[in-house]
């Protein structure tokens, strides 16, 4: 699977520290809620019922096992023992403290994962089969082309302001496809 | 992609999308060569993103875009956009891909038979019904991929305990060459286990409440978070989506059932894929109760359908015996026991399975 180049590390780190100083502002009162609404959300926090959600991107839905570790030890530490998987690939901590999200950011971006574009009006994470790079039917693998499609929507400077979101997927699957040779791009 | 030769490309689909206003989207390009993706896919979103409306949060998406300018129009301008854009892009976006490419080469399998595990097959029905649902088959020989339910009957779908976590990575990296999915029904995927490995993979996945048999199966639930978390809820998905489970499990009818896609959604919003479950239930607020709408015949497959809404909603003490008298109802009206729900409700239409959930009416 894809491994972050120094590029991808030191953006993702300077993310967090950028995030750490608004929460900090947040939470001194320099900020206001709705004024740190915008900030929150470009870092994947939402405020819920009951109480802030991290919602963490899983790129195309693919984990290795010490970035599964690392989430287990994030909801250990930062939240209640458990994170709920959703319908587009991600997972999502349902109780962190709002002082606790850039050490839980810091340490997703330690095992190489971020919460960047899992809200506001981007283009979100990029969806692919489940059984890429498995399936005995598969056309061809879906995920370098996802992985290239995340990189280039990363932080596009045109694409952050969208009227609303945007979500790619693609697909290799040949249950999907019109012609046995062609993979599918949907964009909804 | 280059093992397809000179025919490596893509279909484009734009503008589908569930939500409150569910469509399926359309073809805007029958065939793009796979080189220039990323300028296309520039052009659709650099289009949208001037065209699409900003005066209205509800119809702000690009399937509305699409609805209201038409495909042709949207086709048009994506093209001379396209044309532009295309010039710009001078290669380094294809030689990332390579580079990109060389981190995803498949794992080395090994091809052998397996001999254990027939032999175990034979001895646990519980693996056997395991690897009847939660198995797939695998490209590579002597491997299989395995689906883990995180859909244990009464508990949240999708909802993983850190111990949970931990097996499955461990699984992972002993198992799987140290790859995990997560896949879009809330549940996790071990890609690549060897054939023989699989009755220690279901020991240890048994061990931490893992193993339950019923991927694709009516207790294998999509449900978004609901008013037990989500600030947009409208009435409650989770408790609903437990007391089906247990329900089916409890009748132990759900693998004579068969296939069966159920989803919840606790709004319109729609994020449990209610629009595509071949039952679909909406949670919605009447007069400040939780009130649930039955949709019938979706299908988020190849053949992408919506469901039709079946008739008035069901109070949250009556969903779910309504979804029982339509399950136990379709038993009864299925051709055969190879006849799905879906294949059943395509050959007779809604009003058998209307009849059903509303008995008194006719």
């Amino acid at each position: 699977m894809y491994h972050y180049s120094s590029f991808d590390q030191d953006f993702v780190n300077t993310r967090v520290e950028q995030f750490r100083a608004q929460v900090a502002r947040r939470l001194d009162g320099s900020l206001t809620e709705d004024e740190f609404k915008p900030f929150r959300l470009m870092n994947g926090l939402y405020l819920q019922l009951h109480a802030y959600m991290l919602r963490v991107a899983i790129p195309y839905g693919t984990l290795n096992s010490r970035q599964m570790t690392q989430l287990a030890m994030i909801s250990e530490r930062w939240d209640k023992g458990y994170g709920h998987f959703t319908t587009r690939q991600n997972i999502q901590f349902n109780w962190p403290k709002l002082e606790d999200v850039p050490n839980i950011l810091e340490a997703l971006a330690e095992v190489e994962m971020h919460a960047i574009q899992t809200s506001g009006n981007t283009i979100r994470n990029i969806t692919t089969d489940h059984f890429s790079g498995a399936a005995a039917d598969e056309i061809a693998d879906p995920r370098p082309i996802a992985e290239l499609l995340r990189q280039w929507s990363t932080d596009h400077p045109e694409f952050q302001f969208l009227p609303r979101k945007f979500k790619i997927a693609v697909t290799g699957s040949a249950a999907a496809a019109p012609s046995p040779a062609l993979m599918t791009l949907v964009c909804g | 992609m280059t093992t397809l030769g000179g025919a490596a490309g893509f279909e484009v689909i734009v503008g589908g999308g569930l939500g409150r206003t569910p469509m399926i989207g359309k073809t805007l390009r029958e065939f793009l060569p796979a080189a220039d993706l990323l300028p296309y896919v520039e052009a659709i979103v650099s289009v949208y993103n001037l065209l699409g409306r900003r005066d209205n949060k509800y119809k702000a998406r690009i399937k509305i875009t699409v609805h209201e300018n038409g495909i042709e129009e949207i086709r048009a301008r994506v093209e001379a956009r396209y044309a532009r854009l295309k010039t710009l892009f001078k290669g380094a976006d294809q030689q990332l891909l390579q580079q990109i490419e060389a981190h995803f080469k498949a794992p080395e399998f090994i091809c052998e038979k397996a001999p254990e595990f027939d032999a175990f097959k034979e001895e646990s029905p519980g693996f056997c019904s395991w690897v009847d649902t939660n198995i797939t088959a695998h490209k590579a020989e002597g491997y299989a991929i395995v689906s883990i339910s995180l859909k244990k009957h009464g508990d949240t779908p999708g909802d993983a305990t850190a111990a949970q976590m931990r097996v499955m990575s461990e699984l992972a990296k002993k198992f799987s060459h140290d790859e995990l999915r997560i896949s879009h029904e809330q549940n996790v995927i071990l890609p690549h286990v060897h054939r023989s490995d699989l009755p220690t993979v279901y020991r240890a996945l048994r061990t931490a409440n893992l193993a339950t048999a019923n991927i694709g199966l009516i207790s294998d639930i999509i449900a978004c978070p609901g008013m037990d978390y989500c600030a947009l809820a409208t009435a409650r998905s989770i408790p609903i989506a437990q007391q089906i489970a247990t329900r089916f499990a409890k009748l132990e009818l759900e693998h004579d059932v068969g296939l069966l896609k159920l989803k919840i959604s606790g709004c319109i919003n729609a994020c449990g894929h209610h629009h595509v479950g071949h039952i679909g239930i909406l949670g919605l607020e009447r007069a400040g109760v939780e009130s649930y709408q039955i949709t019938l015949g979706g299908d988020a497959g190849a053949e992408a359908q919506l469901g039709t809404r079946a008739g008035p909603g069901f109070g949250a003490k009556d969903i779910v015996p309504a979804i029982e008298r339509l399950v136990l109802g379709y038993i009864e009206l299925r051709a055969d026991a190879d006849e799905t729900f879906l294949q059943s409700y395509q050959r007779l239409g809604a009003a058998p399975f209307k009849a059903l959930l509303y008995p008194k009416e006719k």
